[in-house]
């Protein structure tokens, strides 16, 4: 069945892209009515999975544009205030899954697109409708913010 | 060791750990549920269904294509008929004017020493032939299918041309 074979993937880039699992959840559910009713635009050229996985993506990023916030961390290049605040309130030894939920959101959409769903910088400024400068500088925030929440 | 070197091996962890993480997240319910309703509350359209118009389309494009050209055809070879005919008209004056002027001026010459009665005669029934060319042509112009119409004005003309090329100071010849 589609659904059991597909839903992990799914929901996994949902979720790590929006972090609330709610929204992800319902987003999820958005994501394969979606491929149902586009079905028919579907050529065959690539896996099913690559295609619902994009919609999935689209979905969920376009649910994250609805944000003020997201589009103003689109700019920002700040690393400074999320850790220090973040690490008084956690002294336990965090893991990445966690780490990348703290990130701001433009980052953290850049990370998960890159790093975990092996999208280039050209396929990240089509999706995010930014610079592929932008786009790595969003990376390269992600990561040192990373390397210092899990440090 | 540096900083940039503790950053480097940090870096290195970090890629290490993005790749271990897991490529699924199941959630926490189950959603088929929601995707059944939503499909069943939308029923998705068939390409076929949304395509079942397209030979229609494209027969009713072909036929507005097809009755445009016609239609293009038909007003162009109409204009060109309709032009030709015209020029045909102005060839047939034009040619008519080459022939009577030289003749005016020799029918003039040759007649001058008729009386003053005949020649008043003489130019009033050209006066009249003149007015009836002029409201013939006319005639013409305003119906240049009418193929009888210009039959008429080819014979007037050549009446006319055949009455100033006569000499009216020899005997027998009368109006």
């Amino acid at each position: 069945m589609l659904y059991r074979r597909h839903i992990g993937r799914v929901f996994a880039v949902c979720v790590r892209l929006l972090k609330d699992r709610d929204t992800a959840e319902d987003i999820s559910q958005e994501a394969f009515v979606l491929a149902w009713k586009n079905l028919h635009k579907f050529r065959g050229d690539s896996a099913f999975g690559s295609w619902l996985y994009r919609i999935a993506t689209n979905a969920a990023l376009s649910q994250l544009r609805s944000q003020q916030q997201f589009l103003e961390s689109l700019d920002s290049d700040e690393t400074g205030a999320l850790v220090p605040e973040y690490r008084e309130s956690h002294d336990e030894q965090l893991g990445l899954e966690t780490a990348i939920s703290m990130l701001p959101d433009g980052a953290r959409a850049v990370f998960v697109l890159f790093s975990i769903e092996g999208y280039t910088h050209d396929e990240i400024s089509a999706l995010l409708g930014v610079a592929v400068g932008s786009s790595k500088a969003q990376l390269h925030r992600a990561r040192m913010l990373l390397r210092k929440i899990l440090s | 060791m540096t900083d940039q070197n503790d950053d480097k091996m940090t870096d290195l962890e970090l890629a290490r750990q993005v790749r271990e993480l897991d490529l699924e997240i199941q959630p926490d319910r189950d959603l088929w549920v929601g995707v059944q309703r939503k499909i069943l509350d939308n029923p998705r359209k068939s390409a076929r269904e949304k395509q079942f118009w397209m030979p229609y389309a494209v027969a009713a494009s072909l036929l507005v294509a097809v009755s445009a050209l016609l239609l293009n055809l038909f007003q162009l070879q109409q204009v060109d008929t309709v032009e030709g005919r015209m020029a045909g008209i102005n060839q047939l004056e034009d040619e008519y004017v080459k022939a009577r002027n030289p003749l005016v001026d020799e029918f003039t010459r040759v007649n001058h020493s008729l009386d003053r009665e005949t020649k008043t005669e003489l130019y009033r029934n050209l006066k009249i032939m003149a007015a009836a060319r002029e409201k013939l042509e006319a005639e013409v112009r305003a119906n240049p299918e009418n193929t009888r119409l210009r039959e008429l004005l080819i014979k007037l003309h050549e009446q006319e041309l055949a009455l100033l090329r006569q000499d009216f100071t020899r005997p027998s010849r009368s109006l």
